[in-house]
């Protein structure tokens, strides 16, 4: 391998190794590599500037520093910093009123009370949902050419934001994502989790097919996007590469991939008919059927006596008549009354206190939300498939975990549907697996820096990046278990790090001598692999429309339930699908991005011009694209000139008649902060000559406001 | 490289990105005034790229590719195999195939496939190209075809991003975006690197991911724009309602004042990319209907493409991309999935070589007849093969040797290069790499493939990683 680098950047990059054949290749070989070792957490490094860090974080990562001979930028002023939190907790801008509070907030906690705050909110599940949706490839709709809509997938985009609401410990979390239909307690949330094995692909198509073999073919790649799923977002282990041989770069040995396979073997997707499945424990679903039955029976009974009877009553009117007259009006409920007879006038009353009695009855049932979960079955033997092609059965091989986790378990071949997922479950979640704590938090830590230790957050294999900071990274591992796989303690840890805190802009520029140029951090390490600046980032899709709505004063924060649907549905039953993007005005189509139904192929054109991925690919880490296609959905989409109009309606209700105050209080709405004066200059020479409404155009796509930094 | 030197660059990159974004904004404004209010535009100098000047003289301006995306099969198009043939339904020898990796045979049992479709001798060359490409049988002495290609990836998607990044890992650029970034764009309103893709009725057509025009590591701009072939080609490329010129480009205005106040404060040269974008985002504006509206065509030029306007078919974007051609743009991919033929591969491939012989055809001959062909340089290719061995009555994804043809500026027409092995297996003979196909074609343009490089995490990364040779032999 042939590889220019210099000094500190050489030991930073990554997927060089199997570039070139040769060279290291051995000693990388099999199970010492790195990420297979247990979590060896070590002491904090001391560091030379003591009064810097804050936490352990800051220690790692000083100590990485100053080993290089780099110092840290100075820290963030308090707007940025408030603006950069809400951001990164909430996706949305902070309002006014929270900038001025903090501003206010002298003590020195002051911060920590901002991170409590927005860790407290519902904003936040909202937020950080959507990162792992990206992850495990959240879609609501089946794929491929038919990509039928799953009315009741958002369900398990319920669960998920409600899971990171109430900081449920994440290995419980996953627990309930593999086998939650079948542990216990049984809840409804963690039946709903079970979307995650059903949140995939289905094709209709190769489901419908004739042939056994293309079934059989299907049935396994299906299998497979299932297993290189929970094993990328759990493990960060593309164990789908050992499907048909062994993997050719970390020791997944084939045997390993029908292990797993066995273990989801009776996973399937709901059939047509339980595309909406009550969620109710499978058992309870029969009950729970049998308790409505009778009721809406008797009620039905009711409503078609009441109906014939108007019917009866409604031709005896019409017969007393002229012929003319009955085709050029209607018969009014007073004159059907009066052609009843008085026995029939009580049994109408009678009836319809007997429907207003049942209508109240079946309020008194709760009603089970319908879900597209997990439809499993007794599974069939699996067996090893010489290169992975269903005709070509191997030895049988039972259920089990990945050997490389050198905490085994084994199952007997016919173990129940059940017992594999439970038992795969409690093996994966052990605080002993190496992978389970690296790779979770290896993604938060990803979504607060914009990049992970790990740079490539679904591969921790010899294909994958190295860590940066590899004690860091376990020491944050083994800190998230010892804090009880809390989520939000693991955030806080990192939010009030000094190293999260730093500017944005980096030290101060040198331009002197040589040995001046070494420890500019531009110059050694430009791509801030070693968090010498918080580097600035663009906001993903959804941050930047909520964003808007938010400043615009249009968002409807309705949480849960049935997504809004942006699109026209021009699909025929049985047909290919066709949907056409829309954007129609109203509350309904103000909620949050996160409630947009996510349909594969009614893909959105603001959000797709922004990077937003499509439902049916792992997207661990979002591409960051600017293109002119950005420009003109910003610039001349018509969400984002409905949502300047009322920005500027906003402006003028809440800042009153002078001008000056209006586009004030734009700026604070927009970019979190005070405008300047040559800022308010240039604005009102716009606001003179266009009017209010194209200020808040241009600030829509301005480049702060779609960057944090 | 030593660390000063390594300093220096990132100085000036850093400076080009600033540079860059004046010039744009400066370009925006003049457009503005010009275009907008009636003044004829002012043909100046075009948007340069990294490499001035060129390190030789090229012999093109512009590359069209045609990208038979699913792989087609070379024993059915471009590479007669008679013994094969012979040989059809007898074990493929072992010497062959032992120890290869193989996509979905892996194990199989491996027996020889015939040929499908007979071949023709034609044009004054006699190449050899099979009976199922009537319409390349007219411009087959326009054409190289080299029989001697191979890849390194079994399976689409990297495969694909092989053929366009050389290299399986994700995240490097693609070869229109090392194409603009060192050439530049031609063209003033419209993106130097634009994609058009089209499906047919033969093949499982998987996806093309976004990822395969990525600008990678490059600044982001020099990635490929796809134009959409049915519908608005590009959303939004139209003011909205009510809003007039005037009012855009005063709100456009401000918007690069507040950016560049901002721009100060903030050293990102993404930033300085966005400002960037809309100034060519306003040009599109204009440009882009004025391109799709192809009503104006002479009907004989669309009965030669064979293509109805707004039909999404690869022989309209054939007509597009003469259109882009002539307006200036660097580097236009045109990709038809639908060549995975893992099944009934005869009437398959016939099928889908039918979806796209008319419209090359076309093609190579409107361009020859505005004189357009000689600067130039069409590639046609998969992202591999496929098999000399049966699937079933197809033939599964095959890496080792496979058939390419180019066309246009500085390529001998009417010849061939290289061959595979008698079986159509491997490689044989002049063997041509993926690195060798990208070094030619950078060469074509004027560029010395070794010395157009980024340096990223440390590293001058080029398009031909540490390899590629020029194919000298088939260059005129």
């Amino acid at each position: 391998m042939r590889i220019v680098a210099t000094g500190l950047s050489a030991l930073l990059i990554f997927n060089v190794a199997h570039s070139h054949a040769g060279g290291a290749e051995s000693e990388l070989t099999g199970t010492n590599f790195w990420a297979f070792q247990p979590v060896q957490r070590v002491a904090a490094p001391s560091v030379a500037r003591k009064d810097w860090p804050r936490n352990a974080v800051d220690q790692f990562i000083l100590a990485r520093l100053e080993k290089e001979e780099l110092a840290p930028s100075p820290m963030a002023d308090r707007t940025t910093l408030l603006r950069r939190l809400t951001y990164d907790l909430h996706g949305l801008p902070p309002s006014p009123t929270e900038i001025d509070t903090f501003l206010a907030d002298t003590s020195p906690d002051a911060l920590a009370k901002v991170v409590d705050r927005l860790l407290a909110s519902p904003r936040y599940g909202e937020r950080w949902a959507r990162h792992w949706l990206d992850v495990m490839r959240f879609s609501e709709s089946d794929g491929y050419e038919y990509d039928r809509i799953r009315d009741h997938a958002w369900t398990y985009r319920d669960f998920v934001i409600a899971s990171i609401n109430a900081d449920k410990p994440y290995d419980r979390f996953v627990r309930e994502q593999l086998a939650g239909d079948v542990s216990e307690p049984l809840t409804r949330d963690a039946l709903a989790a079970t979307g995650f094995l059903v949140a995939g692909p289905w094709d209709q198509a190769a489901n419908v097919s004739a042939s056994l073999l293309i079934k059989q073919r299907y049935r396994e790649e299906e299998l497979e996007d299932i297993l290189g799923t929970v094993a990328q977002t759990f493990l960060g282990l593309t164990v789908n590469c050992a499907r048909c041989h062994n993997h050719k770069f970390d020791p997944v040995p084939q045997r390993d991939y029908y292990r797993m396979r066995a273990v989801f073997a009776g996973v399937f997707h709901p059939t047509d008919k339980d595309r909406a499945l009550p969620l109710l424990p499978p058992a309870d679903r029969k009950s729970y059927d049998d308790q409505l039955r009778p009721l809406k029976d008797r009620r039905a009974e009711f409503e078609k006596r009441l109906i014939d009877l108007d019917k009866t009553a409604t031709e005896r009117v019409k017969k007393l008549w002229p012929a003319t007259e009955s085709t050029t009006r209607k018969v009014t409920d007073a004159e059907r009354l009066a052609a009843m007879t008085d026995v029939e006038k009580k049994s109408r009353e009678e009836w319809i206190a007997g429907r207003n009695g049942l209508d109240g009855e079946l309020k008194k049932i709760p009603a089970a939300p319908l879900a597209y979960i997990v439809a499993p079955r007794v599974p069939e033997p699996t067996h090893l498939l010489l290169r992975g092609e269903p005709d070509k059965k191997r030895e049988p091989v039972s259920p089990g975990g990945l050997s490389i986790v050198s905490l085994p378990f084994d199952l007997p071949a016919d173990a129940p549907e059940a017992q594999r997922r439970i038992q795969f479950a409690q093996w994966l979640t052990r605080p002993e697996n190496p992978l389970l704590a690296r790779v979770m938090v290896n993604r938060v830590w990803q979504h607060h820096f914009g990049r992970g230790l790990v740079a490539t957050p679904n591969d921790f294999g010899k294909m994958g990046a190295r860590p940066s900071h590899p004690e860091l990274l376990d020491w944050l591992a083994s800190e998230f278990i010892a804090q009880g796989w809390s989520l939000k303690k693991l955030h806080r840890h990192i939010l009030l790090s000094a190293t999260y805190s730093q500017a944005g802009s980096g030290p101060v520029a040198t331009r002197a001598t040589a040995s001046m140029r070494r420890s500019d951090p531009r110059l050694k390490d430009a791509d801030n692999r070693l968090l010498w600046r918080f580097a600035p980032r663009r906001l993903e899709a959804e941050a930047v429309r909520d964003a808007m709505l938010h400043v615009s004063g249009q968002i409807n924060l309705q949480m849960g339930g049935p997504g809004f649907r942006p699109f026209t549905n021009l699909t025929t039953k049985g047909l290919e699908s066709e949907y056409v993007p829309a954007d129609p005005p109203g509350p309904e189509f103000n909620r949050r991005t996160i409630y947009r139904t996510f349909v594969q192929t009614a893909r959105d054109p603001l959000l797709d011009a922004l990077d937003c991925p499509d439902g049916s690919t792992k997207t661990p880490v979002r591409g960051i694209t600017t293109t002119p296609l950005q420009a003109l959905s910003l610039m001349n989409g018509s969400f984002t000139q409905r949502q300047a109009s009322h920005f500027a309606v906003r402006l003028r209700v809440e800042a009153g008649a002078d001008t000056m105050a209006q586009l004030r209080l734009a700026w604070r709405l927009a970019f979190g902060r005070v405008a300047t004066a040559e800022e308010l200059r240039e604005a009102e020479v716009l606001r003179k000559a266009q009017g209010l409404e194209q200020v808040c155009w241009a600030l829509f796509n301005a480049n702060e406001f779609m960057h944090v930094r | 490289m030593n660390p000063i030197q390594s300093a220096e660059q990132f100085h000036r990159r850093a400076f080009l990105c600033r540079a860059g974004a004046t010039v744009g904004t400066a370009a925006l404004a003049s457009l503005v005034d010009s275009r907008l209010f009636g003044a004829p535009a002012a043909k100046s100098a075009t948007a340069s790229g990294i490499l001035q000047p060129l390190h030789h003289a090229p012999k093109v301006k512009r590359i069209i590719q045609f990208y038979m995306a699913g792989g087609p099969s070379h024993l059915e198009t471009f590479d007669y195999k008679p013994k094969l043939k012979e040989m059809n339904g007898q074990p493929m020898p072992e010497s062959i195939t032992k120890g290869q990796p193989i996509a979905q045979l892996q194990g199989a049992k491996l027996n020889c496939f015939g040929p499908q479709w007979d071949f023709k001798t034609v044009g004054k060359s006699g190449q050899s190209i099979s009976e199922i490409f009537p319409g390349l049988h007219e411009v087959a002495d326009e054409m190289c075809i080299i029989r001697s290609f191979h890849t390194e990836a079994i399976n689409h998607d990297p495969a694909h991003t092989y053929m366009n990044t050389g290299t399986t890992i994700s995240g490097r650029p693609s070869m229109g975006s090392w194409v603009t970034y060192g050439l530049g764009s031609e063209s003033q309103d419209l993106p130097g690197f634009v994609v058009l893709t089209s499906t047919g009725r033969f093949g499982q057509s998987q996806p093309i991911s976004a990822r395969q025009w990525h600008s990678g590591f490059l600044p982001s701009h020099h990635q490929g724009i796809e134009l959409r072939s049915k519908g608005d080609p590009v959303l939004y490329v139209k003011n909205p309602k009510g809003v007039t010129t005037d009012r855009q480009r005063d709100v456009i205005s401000t918007v690069r004042q507040l950016n560049s106040l901002q721009n100060s404060v903030v050293d990102d040269p993404e930033i300085a990319t966005r400002i960037a974008q809309y100034e060519m985002a306003f040009q599109m504006q204009l440009s882009v209907p004025d391109l799709m509206d192809v009503s104006k065509e002479p009907q004989h030029i669309l009965d030669q493409y064979g293509s109805k306007p707004g039909d999404g078919t690869f022989s309209s974007n054939c007509l597009l991309a003469r259109r882009l051609a002539e307006r200036g743009v660097r580097f236009i991919q045109l990709y038809h999935r639908d060549w995975d033929h893992h099944g009934s591969i005869k009437e398959h491939v016939r099928g889908t070589a039918a979806e796209v012989d008319k419209g090359m055809a076309a093609l190579i001959k409107d361009l020859k007849a505005r004189d357009m062909l000689k600067d130039t340089l069409i590639l046609w290719n998969g992202e591999f093969g496929r098999t000399p061995m049966a699937q079933g009555s197809g033939r599964d994804h095959h890496m080792k040797g496979y058939s390419v043809w180019l066309a246009g500026g500085g390529i001998k027409g009417g010849t061939s290069y290289g061959s595979t092995d008698e079986l159509g297996y491997h490689a044989a003979v002049d063997v041509v790499h993926v690195n060798d196909l990208h070094a030619t074609m950078l060469h074509l343009l004027g560029i010395d493939h070794r010395r157009l490089t980024f340096r990223f995490q440390g590293r001058d990364f080029r398009l031909t990683d540490v390899a590629g040779n020029v194919i000298k032999p088939i260059l005129s």
